[in-house]
């Protein structure tokens, strides 16, 4: 091996030569990799059985359906992972990134990392598709979580007389209530509706006002107490005792956008509008419930664990890939609730054989872009060590890594939904809109396009 | 893999910074696969197999296919150097290339297989699972394309499983 005497030159050390070495590389590199372009190799779905669903009453009650270690802590608003992984790159903003991100895919023609657009006009058009569809996401709150008690999302009545809020209509028959409830949840935007008692074991213990910030985080503990009304104060946001319900809706996401994927402007869309549906209808919903005299808290990332609540509200089962399952459109939708003290019948869970199915599929794991999915056959009550803090150890599951998936869908310019969209339940339930294997973006226009774009709506 | 490499500290002299230069350039740094080659390859397959028991058991990712490894832009266009994924038998990173030494990373790093998720806190130590050349691939890999990215505050440098993974049926 070569020796290299060490020699003395003016101030200039061996490091400081490496340093500068080093520094030039990385800001080469910098460009080289931006201008990079990539080939994704072909995602073609391989057939799989398909899950035959047939639905049951869970044998057990909703909180012994949960296999939980008496240690689990409630999950933290600022373990999330946009939070999380602004704090690892330092960044100014994780959201930020992606739109950057999707800004240089659009200028190169393309609607994600190795998804080509006939052309940049047509990458642009999906973009105008992603930002019709998140606008009324953006405007009651991007994606709730953050956004407690904020704006639209406040918890307390806007804009009704006090003469309806603060004169409880007297509901005798929670059965009746619960029926009537449902009916306005699905003329505010609810594909399906569930109700459920709150464990709170599914409330955050704290939120994160600065979701997005590499800082430290700035919380609020979420309490339950004594009092009529919620409140905020400048160290916490206090929920009354007697919120006791949660009234849990599903949103279908429009399924032809779905399949462009991985991580691309029309993944992104479908889910935004997903999003859209979720803050008009919580918040409607919400409303509605106030006018009659009760408290109601409109959520939807925010404040409590939706997957876990729409368990218990008997809306579906928790699949590997860390989505509810339902057996009318697998985990093809996205979850709002409201918070309410409303007295109400409640829903029994389901069971349909999701675990059993999950363990022996694994589809999702398989094809996921990131690895962010357990591949392992059983259930563990450990997250991976990379997923540290976003993982919440304590609950028997298949964990799935929040911050390998997250950081792909800063890589690629998109969210990702591909576990969603190779899931044997969205096939068997959802059906396919575009042939797999021969998936076009360009084709996308060609559709009969429904209202909403996900279903038939006749005036 | 390659030893005995003198850990230099203290300043060189601008002779010996040219003389590491042009040793690098003339010889175009070095090939780790064949200690004969005196070309940088140029491309390194690796076949990324998973035939150890666990990855039998379990459901490896369709993206745990071959990686075609850019050797040479990853040295001519991204700045690499020998000793920032080489390193020797104590863990220093090489210095300069040396053909008589062998660079294979199967040299030591022998068990087939990534290790992962919780078996990995389970049932093995750190240096056990980089007895595993995937992981100690991977902790190269994405080791480095993670720090570039902490740098730069974005995710430029690849990071997915389907970045660099071939997919596999």
């Amino acid at each position: 091996m070569t020796e290299i005497n060490p020699k003395n030159i003016g101030s200039f050390s061996r490091r400081r030569f490496l340093e500068m070495i080093a520094s030039l590389s990385l800001v080469s590199a910098s460009g080289v990799w931006a201008g990079q372009q990539f080939d994704l190799p072909d995602l073609v779905i391989a057939d799989s059985d398909m899950p035959k669903i047939k639905v049951a009453m869970a044998a057990k009650k909703a909180a012994l359906r949960h296999q939980c270690r008496p240690d689990m802590a409630r999950f933290s608003g600022k373990h999330m992972a946009f939070k999380v992984i602004s704090e690892e790159l330092g960044a100014p903003s994780a959201s930020e990134i992606m739109v950057n991100q999707i800004m240089k895919n659009v200028r190169a023609g393309k609607i994600g990392k190795g998804v080509s657009a006939k052309d940049p006009s047509e990458a642009r058009m999906f973009l105008a598709l992603n930002t019709a569809a998140t606008t009324w996401n953006m405007i009651v709150g991007p994606y709730g979580e953050n956004h407690e008690n904020m704006g639209f999302l406040g918890w307390l009545p806007q804009g009704l007389p006090p003469e309806l809020t603060a004169n409880p209509v007297s509901l005798k028959d929670k059965r009746d209530t619960s029926k009537k409830i449902k009916a306005i949840a699905a003329y505010a935007g609810s594909d399906k509706t569930g109700i459920t008692e709150i464990d709170r074991r599914w409330v955050y213990s704290s939120t994160c006002k600065n979701g997005e910030d590499p800082g430290p985080a700035i919380s609020k503990p979420i309490l339950f107490k004594k009092t009529d009304q919620p409140k905020e104060t400048e160290k916490a946001l206090i929920l009354p005792d007697s919120v006791r319900y949660a009234v849990v809706m599903l949103f279908v996401q429009p399924r032809a956008l779905h399949q462009i994927d991985p991580a691309t402007l029309a993944n992104n869309a479908s889910v935004n509008q997903g999003y859209s549906q979720m803050g008009i209808a919580s918040v409607s919903l919400a409303q509605a419930i106030r006018s009659l005299g009760y408290v109601a808290i409109p959520c939807m990332n925010d404040t409590a664990m939706s997957v876990p609540l729409s368990i218990d509200a008997g809306l579906g089962e928790l699949g590997r890939l860390g989505f509810l399952i339902t057996p009318e459109f697998g985990p093809h939708v996205r979850i709002a609730k409201v918070l309410t003290n409303m007295p109400m019948a409640t829903d029994k869970p389901i069971e349909f054989g999701v675990t059993e199915y999950c363990r022996d599929c694994g589809i999702c794991a398989r094809e996921c872009p990131s690895g962010a999915i357990s591949p392992d056959k059983e259930m563990t009550f450990e997250p991976p060590p990379g997923a540290d803090p976003c993982g919440n150890p304590g609950a028997l599951k298949w964990y799935v890594d929040g911050k390998k998936c997250l950081r792909w869908w800063l890589e690629s310019g998109g969210g990702c939904s591909r576990c969603v969209n190779v899931c044997p339940y969205t096939r068997a339930t959802m059906g396919d809109v575009l042939p797999p294997g021969q998936i076009r973006p360009e084709d996308f226009w060609d559709l009969d396009h429904k209202a909403y774009g996900r279903r038939d709506i006749t005036y | 893999m390659a030893g005995g490499i003198s850990h230099i500290k203290g300043r060189l002299s601008m002779n010996t910074i040219k003389t590491v230069i042009a040793i690098l350039i003339i010889l175009n740094i070095a090939s780790f696969i064949s200690a004969d080659q005196s070309e940088i390859p140029e491309i390194i397959d690796f076949t990324c197999r998973t035939n150890t028991k666990a990855a039998l058991v379990d459901y490896p990712t369709r993206f745990e296919g071959p990686v075609r490894f850019s050797h040479k832009k990853h040295v001519e266009s991204y700045g690499a150097g020998c000793g920032d994924c080489h390193h020797d038998s104590e863990l220093y990173p090489i210095e300069v290339y040396d053909p008589s030494e062998t660079y294979s990373c199967e040299e030591c790093h022998y068990d087939r297989g990534l290790v992962r998720g919780p078996k990995i806190e389970n049932n093995m130590s750190e240096a056990d699972q980089l007895m595993h050349r995937p992981n100690a691939i991977h902790a190269q890999c994405l080791g480095c394309h993670k720090k570039f990215n902490k740098e730069k505050h974005l995710v430029v440098a690849p990071e997915a499983c389907i970045s660099c993974h071939k997919k596999q049926y």
